[in-house]
């Protein structure tokens, strides 16, 4: 084989280069959307499904807790986590992953974890996700009034924050998008917030918080 | 002038003998020249074929998700809504009018009002109805399709066309068996899907209490 020149070695390489970063440009500029494993599209998927029964319950105090700090705080949660939810769904619906959870399991994006090994326990008990009020709670709590069912209210609420903060926090770490890194940690920050309030709440009513799930 | 005609150069057999090894050489060279790049050719043409063969068999073997192209599609607006009972003309209904309370998700063991039912289908919600003679490791294992999925109902339906069915706003689907791979596909396009007409709408606050 004839010997290459300096100027044809200079002319591959060159070539080479100029390819690779034509490469890197384009991969930059092509939007990438997060797969149907990640934990981007499980946990804006599960917490959307997460943010809905504390909607749906604070809708339910809202229109039937006796005290207006309890209302106020309903409307609060409803209006903040209805927005989150939402947010949460249009990404889903943006990266072509279904809102539905059919065939991938619930959970599934925090596998591995101690707060995933407490879940599938708690999951075989009828608590979908963490810090979830059961069906049979739900019931309950729809059942009540007065004092009993603000209590209750608050109670639930508040196991229901611990349990999407632990989910949240994960997802703040976890998640390679800005958009639920961003929602996650402001998830975080407004539930713990709220928890206290919530704590608060139960003491001033002679009530002490449910023992962790 | 005359000249001594020098001798003919008489090849010697030797000299035969020589041309004819070199041209042999020479054969067998031009032999070995061809094969070889016949086997330039042939090698990676072998191995470009054996690649996109090879990749082309995954992509037409890749697992295909069920087809849903049995589901019926129908025309209904949203926003109806009476106080008085429904004559649907679907069994069970799709669409339509609708009470202003829709029915709170969840798993029934008893019958639900359709009135209700179609309301939460306008919100995003699947409706798998079963015949309440339907075996019950069958219901059992529609109980786990809609477990952690806050937007379905479950009930027993008296009178279905088939031994259950599927249900979403505009859409039926109706199956012969619990175990039909479709169902999973039905509930992962139609919950709270692009047919839905009021997305974010809650399927809870209504009616109805479920027992799941």
């Amino acid at each position: 084989m004839r010997g290459l020149t300096a100027r044809q070695v200079l002319l591959a390489v060159g070539g080479l280069v100029a390819v690779l970063v034509l490469g890197v440009l384009a991969g930059r500029a092509l939007p990438t959307a997060p797969g149907a494993n990640s934990v981007d599209v499980g946990f804006s998927r599960d917490m959307a499904t997460h943010h809905g029964q504390a909607v749906s319950m604070s809708y339910t105090a809202i229109q039937r807790a006796p005290t207006p700090e309890v209302r106020q705080l309903a409307v609060d949660i409803a209006s903040t986590q209805g927005n989150q939810a939402g947010r949460m769904q249009q990404l889903l619906l943006s990266w072509d992953q279904p809102l539905s959870s059919a065939g991938r399991p619930v959970m599934g994006w925090m596998a591995g974890t101690d707060l995933h090994a407490r879940h599938e326990v708690e999951q075989a008990q009828g608590r979908i996700m963490p810090g979830m009020a059961t069906a049979a709670e739900m019931a309950r709590l729809n059942s009540e009034t007065g004092e009993a069912f603000e209590v209750d209210f608050l109670q639930l609420m508040l196991r229901h924050h611990r349990g999407g903060i632990e989910m949240a926090q994960f997802g703040a770490a976890h998640a390679t998008t800005p958009e639920v890194r961003d929602l996650a940690r402001a998830i975080v920050a407004s539930q713990e917030a709220e928890s206290q309030l919530l704590t608060s709440y139960l003491g001033a009513r002679g009530a002490a918080p449910l023992p962790a799930s | 002038m005359s000249q001594t005609p020098s001798p003919a150069p008489e090849p010697s057999k030797d000299r035969a003998d020589r041309a004819a090894r070199v041209a042999a050489m020479k054969k067998a060279e031009k032999a070995h020249a061809r094969r070889r790049r016949i086997l330039l050719v042939a090698i990676p043409t072998v191995a470009v074929l054996a690649v996109v063969g090879g990749v082309t068999t995954v992509f037409l073997n890749r697992p295909q998700p069920p087809s849903l192209d049995a589901v019926k599609v129908y025309q209904y607006g949203a926003g109806e809504h009476v106080q008085t009972p429904v004559q649907y003309k679907e069994n069970p209904p799709v669409g339509g009018q609708h009470n202003p309370v829709w029915l709170n998700c969840g798993v029934y063991d008893k019958p639900v009002a359709n009135e209700n039912a179609v309301h939460s289908m306008e919100h995003g919600a699947v409706w798998i109805t079963y015949r309440p003679d339907l075996p019950t490791a069958q219901v059992d294992r529609l109980k786990s399709d809609v477990s952690g999925e806050s937007y379905t109902v479950l009930s027993p339906y008296d009178g279905l066309p088939a031994p259950v069915v599927l249900s979403a706003w505009n859409h039926q689907l109706p199956v012969q068996s619990a175990d039909d791979p479709r169902i999973e596909a039905f509930l992962a396009k139609y919950v709270q899907g692009a047919q839905t007409p009021e997305p974010g709408a809650l399927c809870s606050n209504g009616v109805g209490t479920p027992t799941g």
